[in-house]
């Protein structure tokens, strides 16, 4: 059986953008498209802006909770960070072994980690269909 | 004060001068999400949402684009990812209780239902929202693709199905 001519995807490209210009010489139908999007702004029902008054409460009530927020994530960070490098102190301390023992398992663990995620994206990249 | 001067107080820290920009833009907001989506209540759900996204972001605003462009753009990733998180049959639903609603209201004003209307209403989100950057905003196809966070080819093929399906709809007797 002989290979079918897929179309290169420049080509596919190339043709999709002669036919929009084609479309865009059509003014008259655009400009019924253009219409229909004016009705809908004339004629949905939308709600009236709010008071710069409560627009100015909004914006400071908001920035006092992402200051909160950045200082509970700082404040996990250092929790976090205490506990590795307290834990690891205290384990090379009482045992060189196993603490040598869980940075290789760290290790492998993380070129792992690595390795499966990157196999991932290319999987997701790749369009087989594009060729 | 011009809105330039007011974006520099607003990106310093000025709280005033942000509430000013925000109160501007609010109209031409609600207006997009309101096309965009074809669902008040979902359109000032996401004006609420781009409002916050902005004072959070406010101090990264660059100038590259029109302060009202990039409140479009935090507005149609909000509302991408919001779609992307839905079920297909949940959208479905909440989309055709939302037109039933705004076809009730038209009938009460006597507007009509036009043929225009009732295409785009018809038609897949991913699909209505560059035709609408495109042909009523007037955005170029890198500047949609940009904010739609998608490649520019996929844009062109978006734009150019939808409007082939429209001209179905709009012209079934083929004079197009």
């Amino acid at each position: 059986m002989g290979q079918r001519n897929h179309p290169n995807r420049q080509d596919v490209i190339k043709n999709i953008d002669r036919e929009l210009e084609r479309i865009e010489k059509d003014q008259e139908w655009l400009d019924e498209l253009v219409q229909g999007f004016e009705q809908m702004d004339q004629v949905i029902p939308h709600s009236a802006p709010p008071s710069i008054h409560d627009l100015e409460q909004l914006v400071s009530s908001h920035k006092v909770e992402i200051r909160r927020q950045n200082r509970l994530e700082l404040l996990c960070f250092f929790i976090v960070a205490c506990i590795l490098i307290g834990g690891n102190t205290f384990l090379a301390m009482t045992s060189w072994t196993a603490f040598l023992i869980l940075q290789a398992c760290t290790f492998v663990g993380a070129i792992t980690y690595l390795w499966y995620s990157r196999n991932g994206a290319k999987k997701k990249g790749a369009a087989p269909h594009a060729e | 004060m011009d809105e330039q001067q007011r974006i520099e107080q607003a990106i310093r820290g000025d709280n005033q001068a942000l509430a000013q920009l925000l109160h501007e833009h609010y109209t031409f907001l609600m207006k997009y999400l309101i096309k965009v989506t074809m669902n008040p209540t979902l359109a000032e759900d996401l004006v609420q949402e781009t409002m916050l996204k902005c004072i959070e972001k406010i101090s990264s605003y660059n100038g590259t684009s029109k302060f009202s462009s990039w409140l479009i753009t935090i507005a149609t990733r909000l509302y991408i990812d919001m779609m992307r998180r839905k079920k297909v049959e949940q959208r479905w639903q909440e989309q055709e209780q939302a037109l039933r609603k705004v076809q009730w209201h038209m009938q009460q004003q006597q507007e009509a239902w036009t043929d225009a209307i009732d295409a785009l209403s018809k038609m897949r989100y991913e699909i209505r929202l560059p035709i609408l950057l495109k042909h009523y905003y007037g955005y170029a196809y890198e500047d949609i693709a940009e904010m739609m966070d998608i490649p520019i080819g996929t844009v062109k093929s978006r734009i150019y199905n939808g409007l082939q399906q429209l001209r179905k709809e709009l012209m079934p007797d083929g004079t197009a």
